[in-house]
């Protein structure tokens, strides 16, 4: 008969967590998350490869090492702080059409070439919260800040140096059944980015991208001193029964803007983008003998491009003429998700999660479109079980199926550049594309004798397969200690 | 609770007016380019074509729609590059009637004004 697994280390690392983690987004509520202590010393690597990119901008890979150490500590009944530091260093294999960090944030609106190539990449992460209980009265704040610098040492030398600051601060009530919480975040971001070209018969342009292949003509080519200026706020609005039984509820609310900036035009703003999300996670869990959990997830993300329509420089000074917004891009996510288990000798929970996906991209003139939507479905499993009274088993796997329902990409082949359009049939090929995933991880967890401390090795793998004849292959190696 | 509901209630709104962003959609002018002719010819009879080249997507607009030496069409808001090309029939002030190619071009002509953006531009006859 298997022991009974550490009972912090499953109250940490349960995927019942799942159910709570957009509740403990506000600090608040994240306050009262756990009973215990548990902090993480860790180092890992992470390898990922692709036998294609399946979108150019993010390269065919990665190879990355972590440095991380991740608390939570209760400093009394009614008080708890949190923290977290990380550095990563690594490199990022063969990107292209993309010059700058954090693609997925600032997309379209980047700098890009056809050449591209391997980045080298270093972040730095911290974070720190705390909470506390006023009577009936959560209150919590925190801070996350994360700094990164990717660049490349051969031509097109290109340098990203970003740096993300979150503040959040919440509050919650309870009532006799049920903690009712509001937290609003605020997010300043800036990012400066360069090419540079050492070899003076190997300079290539550097586009302005505008969303589908569009390309700002004007300022493409020797513009390449960039920075955007961004941030936003959200808004998080929590019910959460007390006893964690019952109906719950978590609404996002968030708007972001970054703007592009050229800083070698005199600080001429060129584009900005405007995101704007709304996120329900609402349901049914009950936790006794069993565990039961029933909920929807549902995302939907608005991003619109406003593209600045610039006028003759006059003492290097450019008057915006007219603002237009020539980028629009629709996103929507909904799933509805089950989860069962139970923790009464081992912790075993199976997932099951059924959604649907949808995305469309607009460019206004000359008009260009790309839809697609898919429809998904995901079966998982965790099991927490004690080898001994002093170590604990993690086992996880989930399969993936994803299939695309529709697909559209129309580009006015005749006014695009021929290697954009390669570009958008290559993303598009993918973006059509069925994937099967599988993904796999192990953990062993070992208490030392007469100690608080213990140490642990995780190994997780994953393997996706495209319908469009390519796979990737994702591994990663951590080992630590607990205390 | 009753001071939390206010205070909800604060920050949605807080936050509703902070995260407007109106669309943007004023996309299309009428472009009106009116041809100066030297005041030294009488014109009777005017042709051409004229070609607007967005200097932002470098894409190309034509129309061969002239009227009473002006042209018009509609064009996405921005910055032009203006050619002119055609022939004009007119009489001169010792009453000689002629007919002679002319063009007009400039490197930088806005057109952004809503909902109608004028511009003169003068042409040069060329040699018969």
């Amino acid at each position: 008969m298997a022991a009974t697994p550490d009972s912090v280390y499953t109250e940490h690392h349960s995927v019942w967590n799942c159910l709570s983690r957009d509740a403990w987004k506000n600090p608040a509520l994240h306050g009262a998350a756990f009973c215990t202590d548990y902090s993480q010393l860790a180092i890992d690597v992470d390898y990922k490869n692709q036998t294609d990119a399946f979108v150019l901008q993010k390269g065919i890979g990665h190879t990355k090492y972590q440095v991380e150490a991740d608390t939570y500590l209760r400093l009394s009944d009614r008080t708890a702080v949190w923290g977290k530091a990380s550095y990563l260093t690594g490199h990022n294999r063969n990107i292209k059409w993309n010059s700058v960090s954090d693609y997925e944030t600032i997309e379209p609106y980047i700098l890009a070439d056809t050449l591209g190539g391997r980045t080298e990449t270093e972040r730095y992460v911290f974070e720190g919260g705390y909470a506390t209980r006023l009577n009936k009265l959560l209150l919590g704040g925190e801070m996350m800040f994360r700094a990164e610098h990717e660049y490349r040492t051969t031509d097109p030398r290109m340098r990203a140096i970003v740096s993300d600051l979150t503040l959040r601060a919440g509050a919650a009530y309870q009532t006799s059944r049920y903690n009712w919480g509001a937290a609003f975040e605020a997010n300043i971001y800036k990012q400066t980015d360069n090419v540079t070209f050492f070899r003076e018969t190997g300079v290539i342009p550097e586009f302005q991208l505008t969303g589908l292949g569009a390309i700002y003509v004007r300022f493409s080519g020797e513009v390449n001193n960039l920075y955007f200026n961004g941030g936003g706020t959200q808004l998080y609005l929590n019910a959460s029964p007390v006893n964690g039984n019952g109906l719950f509820g978590n609404i996002t609310l968030g708007q972001h803007r970054y703007e592009r900036i050229a800083a070698s035009l005199n600080s001429l703003p060129l584009t900005k983008l405007y995101r704007h999300e709304a996120r329900l996670q609402a349901g049914l869990k009950h936790r006794s003998l069993h565990h039961a959990a029933i909920y929807v997830d549902a995302n939907y993300t608005r991003r619109l491009g406003d593209e600045n329509m610039v006028g003759s420089s006059q003492s290097n000074s450019y008057p915006i003429l007219a603002t237009l917004t020539m980028y629009k891009n629709d996103i929507l996510d909904a799933s509805i998700n089950a989860l069962y288990g139970s923790s009464q000798q081992a912790c075993w929970h199976v997932m099951l999660k059924a959604g649907y996906q949808q995305n469309n991209e607009k460019y206004v003139e000359p008009e260009r479109k790309m839809s697609y939507s898919r429809i998904y479905g995901m079966l998982g499993g965790q099991l927490i079980t004690g080898l001994s009274h002093r170590s604990t088993l993690t086992c996880s796997l989930n399969a993936t199926y994803i299939k695309n329902a529709d697909s559209e990409l129309s580009i006015p082949v005749l006014n695009t550049e021929t290697a954009v359009v390669e570009m958008l049939n290559h993303n598009f090929r993918y973006l059509k594309a069925d994937y099967t995933k599988l993904d796999a991880s192990v953990r062993a967890d070992h208490t030392l004798a007469d100690s608080r401390y213990g140490i642990f090795a995780e190994l997780r793998g994953s393997a996706v397969f495209c319908s469009a004849s390519d796979q990737e292959q994702h591994i990663s190696l951590k080992i630590g200690m607990t205390f | 609770m009753k001071r939390i509901i206010p205070l909800i209630a604060l920050l949605i709104g807080a936050f509703a007016i902070t995260s407007c962003h109106k669309e943007q959609t004023d996309y299309y002018t009428t472009a009106q380019l009116s041809l100066v002719v030297p005041d030294t010819i009488n014109v009777r009879q005017i042709q051409g074509t004229l070609t607007l080249q967005s200097l932002n997507t470098t894409l190309s607009k034509s129309t061969s729609n002239i009227s009473n030496c002006s042209f018009s069409m509609q064009v996405l808001r921005g910055a032009y590059k203006v050619d002119v090309v055609g022939m004009i029939q007119y009489t001169t002030a010792n009453g000689k009637l002629q007919t002679r190619h002319y063009r007009a071009h400039s490197d930088y002509t806005p057109f952004a004004d809503m909902p109608l953006s004028s511009a003169s531009l003068p042409i040069i006859l060329l040699d018969e």
